[in-house]
């Protein structure tokens, strides 16, 4: 009897913590993020410590499509789990259907970023978010004032006084939604386990990609530095011109004209298409576009990127490389999705 | 026992008749006006006007932050009065400050937000009544890359220079970057504003200088459009008219 007892207080408490905080629930206590050892230390800014209730409420606004002037748009409406917080469209759609400039990044460790943004314009993740919130192209949320429906939404707005013992306002806002963005960390993938855990023998052609990868010959790794596969910098790497002036627009200098933020390549199988203008469709197209060379951007096209003249087995141990930076857990975790119906 | 209780209370009357409140105090204010002008005419949003190179010009939001609003005493001793204030030009545009008497010789404030607040500023600590807030900014803050917009006009117009035809091709000056903040100072009168009084200064600005003076001119068919970025040049040359626009009318 005593033994059925115990398992019983055991499935409980196995229960009880593998349920998900709700607005009741939830704690106030500082959280810590499960950080990999091998990433870089994060500081976190001091007005927005995590803990479960904030990173509840970001949850639940990254879903709210009352965010959105026309209530049809949420931030998870372009950036969805199974394809790594992306929308695999070219240019996402935003308000009344229209194209925003640029392909949607992935959202996956963003609190290791120094910036944000392609051209790096915006300091910290919490400001970030009001760039789609307000953007007359994306969500167009009205800057005098939250929608109604989601002021008077007494369950967020009892977790707002929960989280930052304030009614809802943008502060609240923005800070929430960083703290949940903060918490979409991706470390484990093939490559993690092989190269830094050492409990997974490497796949023998991605073996040879990540070798390739790192060698003076691609010299891929200058730009794309493990552990996070970005350096945060910004190159122009011969894409054909589009007019998006790139950095140039932050830093008004011509000779950062047509230069992106170095994207992350963790989870890059699940993100296509690719480039900042989503222009190249698949991984085997990218290969191909820094093999020739890039396309010739007529302007400050950085003098690394020139023909490489790969193999065709060369290409496919890239290829089988870069495929083992995916980290098919975090893409289906359950803690990520939207919190349908729920207090 | 009922003597004291007595006392008690006839002292406590006594003490309500004491405290009365004091007569409120009749403020020293200072008032800033603009009257807002398109050459010869009175600006009005919506309306159509001339430009020099004859197209024809609709106007349709027209705002700028002041900052920095200051009174110089008789030693030029500068004393800001009121630190930031978004305005709609086609607003009746006004300022009225309480502040301490002085004497007055000269006045100014600068067009644009000063590079301490605009640097590293984030509009969500600021409370909703704030001209800096998400809310008080109304659209004047630059989501992609922080810090403020100073000036904004936005407009259309027609290049084909038909007299008939809709007015489809936007204009719009968007003008916000550290280099572009502006002081302008006005010498006045001499005036010593005693306590409770009100001293009016009025200022005219005048739209049309904002697209031609005789120091410069934006042509509507190439000079049409800034954010800023992207065309730092135009935004300058926008900035330096917008300034110019401005005038102390004695």
């Amino acid at each position: 009897m005593d033994t059925v007892i115990r398992i019983a207080i055991l499935l409980f408490i196995a229960l009880v913590g593998c349920q998900e905080p709700t607005t009741e629930s939830c704690s106030q206590k500082n959280f810590r993020y499960r950080f990999p050892k091998h990433f870089p230390k994060v500081v976190l800014p001091e007005d927005n410590l995590p803990n479960d209730c904030r990173i509840l409420l970001g949850r639940k606004l990254f879903y709210d499509t009352r965010l959105s002037q026309d209530q049809t748009l949420s931030c998870g409406s372009c950036h969805n789990l199974n394809m790594a917080f992306t929308d695999g469209q070219k240019t996402s759609k935003g308000f009344h259907q229209n194209s925003t400039q640029r392909n949607a990044p992935t959202l996956f460790n963003l609190a290791f970023a120094p910036y944000y943004l392609s051209e790096g314009g915006v300091k910290t993740l919490e400001l970030q978010a009001l760039a789609p919130l307000l953007d007359s192209v994306e969500m167009k949320g009205n800057p005098k004032g939250i929608s109604s429906l989601l002021l008077n939404d007494p369950i967020i707005q009892a977790l707002s006084q929960k989280a930052y013992g304030r009614p809802l306002d943008y502060y609240v806002i923005t800070r929430a939604l960083a703290c949940f963005q903060r918490s979409m960390i991706s470390a484990d993938t093939h490559f993690d386990r092989a190269h830094y855990y050492e409990d997974q023998p490497w796949d023998s052609a991605a073996y040879r990609g990540w070798q390739l990868f790192q060698s003076n010959k691609l010299h891929c790794s200058e730009c794309h530095q493990p552990p996070l596969f970005t350096d945060y910098q910004f190159y122009n790497i011969g894409l054909k011109n589009n007019n998006d002036l790139g950095k140039e627009r932050e830093s008004y200098n011509i000779q950062d004209r047509g230069k992106f933020k170095t994207p992350t390549l963790r989870n890059i199988e699940l993100t296509p298409p690719y480039m900042h203008d989503g222009s190249i469709a698949t991984l085997e197209e990218v290969i191909d576009f820094y093999n020739q060379g890039g396309h010739t951007h007529p302007e400050n096209q950085d003098p690394r990127i020139k023909p490489l003249h790969l193999t065709a087995q060369e290409k496919s141990d890239l290829i089988h490389f870069l495929e083992s930076l995916t980290d098919w857990n975090a893409v289906q975790y359950e803690r990520f999705l939207p919190l349908e119906n729920r207090p | 026992m009922l003597s004291l209780l007595f006392l008690l209370f006839a002292q406590c009357n006594k003490c309500k008749e004491t405290v009365d409140p004091p007569e409120p105090e009749t403020p020293t204010q200072f008032v800033f006006k603009w009257n807002v002008v398109f050459g010869n005419n009175d600006l009005v949003q919506g309306q159509t006007y001339n430009h020099i190179d004859g197209y024809r010009l609709l106007l349709e939001d027209f705002r700028g932050y002041v900052s920095n609003i200051t009174l110089y005493d008789e030693n030029d001793s500068a004393h800001v009065i009121q630190d930031i204030a978004l305005l709609n030009w086609f607003n009746d545009p006004q300022l009225t400050i309480t502040a301490d008497p002085r004497t007055v010789k000269r006045i100014g404030f600068s067009l644009g937000i000063p590079a301490s607040i605009n640097t590293n500023t984030d509009p969500t600590t600021y409370p909703n009544s704030s001209p800096l807030s998400v809310g008080g900014a109304a659209g004047m803050f630059w989501t992609w890359n922080t810090g403020y917009i100073f000036y904004q006009l936005n407009g259309k117009t027609d290049l084909t220079g038909s007299a008939t035809a809709p007015l489809i091709d936007p204009i719009a000056y968007h003008c916000g970057d550290d280099t572009l903040f502006r002081e302008l100072i006005f010498d006045v009168p001499d005036v010593t504003v005693f306590k409770g009084q009100t001293q009016t200064w009025n200022f005219s600005l005048d739209a049309q200088k904002c697209f031609w003076s005789d120091a410069d001119t934006l042509h509507l068919d190439t000079d049409y459009l800034t954010h800023t970025t992207g065309n730092l040049p135009l935004a300058i040359r926008a900035m330096n008219l917008y300034a110019s626009s401005f005038q102390w009318i004695p």
